[in-house]
């Protein structure tokens, strides 16, 4: 099979899988398979005076129509794949975008997520009213009592959670980079410095704000507060980045395996 | 049908659907593409079990996924026969010894 044959056959089952709502790893089976099934079609509609292009063009009819395809292979996918595939879609950095914007927004929809979900969780139990008991006197709290602690306690545990995923996913950005575009090594040693030198100026940056934050809020000693804080920052990103290493490194080798199909061009025209 | 063609070997996509047009001696056209939803499916309910074909094959061109029926598999085949066999042999009575008197 000339390449222009096999271009145009993967084209056409990109065209029918890249639409598809499932995790990356069912659609990439899915590829593979009907790209081999049409390989075998366009081998048996090949005779040894047949033109490959026409070949090509009957294997394709072969498989039916793109539409109805797409359609039949939605309808057998998972729900579980449904949801995968929302958060792999909100966990990729689009192409073109800065890793830092990227982070943010991590950070910002991680942050919000966690802080909604926790008060939500422990703001249940007070709708109905919860029993404390201060020594021999119980009272009975409601939401109207707590919310304010509530809330405040929401509004500090903000910033951490943003800063953490902030820190994390640009660490992770670097690691996937490296992995997941096979960097030549000077190109490796230019990406760890580069993310090495940003992720240093955030957490300074990220220190700054807290201090200055409790500082407003009436806090003193703001050397130690900023080694503090700094330190503290620090940790939880190292541990964060402990954490989702292996994960990203799977995750990074397995995008070389779909690279090759992310690159077709669907609006490509000669091909199809 | 998919399940009869694999019942006695595995084989991949491509394969099962020569196996249909093989049986089927003509008279069966299929629409190809409609047969890996049909396979996902009979694998999501555990009728079909799949793997990826042998890195070693000595075979050129992309890699195949091969399909063999479970245990699960062969029952739901057998279950079927029967029921296909007293639909065909009840039909078969009625249209070739229609009752005496009856309004066609």
């Amino acid at each position: 099979m000339n390449q222009k044959c096999e271009h145009q056959l993967k084209l056409h089952v990109e065209r029918i899988v890249r639409p598809i709502v499932a995790r990356e790893a069912d659609k990439l089976t899915m590829r593979q398979e009907l790209y081999a099934h049409l390989a075998a079609a366009f081998e048996q509609e090949m005779s040894p005076d047949s033109d490959e292009d026409a070949a090509a063009q009957r294997a394709i009819e072969r498989l039916g129509n793109l539409a109805t395809v797409r359609q039949e292979l939605q309808s057998v996918v998972s729900w579980q794949s449904r949801v995968d595939s929302y958060v792999e879609r909100f966990s990729r950095r689009p192409h073109g975008s800065s890793p830092v914007m990227h982070a943010a927004k991590m950070g910002l929809t991680l942050g919000v997520g966690v802080v909604v979900c926790l008060l939500v969780f422990f703001a249940v139990p007070y709708l109905f009213g919860v029993e404390k008991c201060d020594g021999q006197q119980c009272t009975i709290q409601t939401l109207g009592d707590v919310w304010p602690r509530m809330l405040g306690a929401g509004m500090r545990a903000f910033p951490f959670l943003f800063l953490a995923t902030f820190n994390t996913t640009l660490f992770a950005t670097a690691v996937w980079e490296v992995i997941a575009r096979r960097s030549s090594r000077s190109h490796t040693c230019w990406l760890v410095m580069r993310q090495s030198i940003t992720i240093l100026l955030a957490l300074c940056c990220q220190s700054a704000i807290l201090v200055a934050v409790s500082l407003i809020s009436g806090e003193v000693n703001a050397l130690k507060l900023f080694i503090d804080v700094l330190f503290w920052c620090g940790f939880f990103t190292t541990i964060a980045a402990i954490a989702v290493l292996p994960l990203v490194w799977l995750n990074a080798r397995k995008q070389r395996r779909y690279a090759e199909w992310m690159e077709l061009d669907l609006e490509d025209t000669v091909a199809g | 049908m998919v399940l009869s063609v694999l019942e006695h070997e595995e084989a991949h996509g491509f394969e099962v659907l020569r196996r249909l047009e093989q049986a089927g001696r003509g008279d069966v056209k299929l629409r190809e593409g409609s047969l890996y939803p049909a396979l996902y499916r009979l694998e999501k309910q555990g009728l079909v079990k799949a793997r990826w074909e042998d890195g070693e094959s000595a075979r050129r061109g992309p890699q195949r996924r091969l399909y063999r029926i479970t245990p699960k598999g062969c029952r739901l085949l057998q279950a079927g026969r029967k029921k296909w066999d007293v639909f065909a042999s009840v039909i078969g009575r009625t249209v070739t010894n229609p009752i005496p008197g009856a309004v066609t």
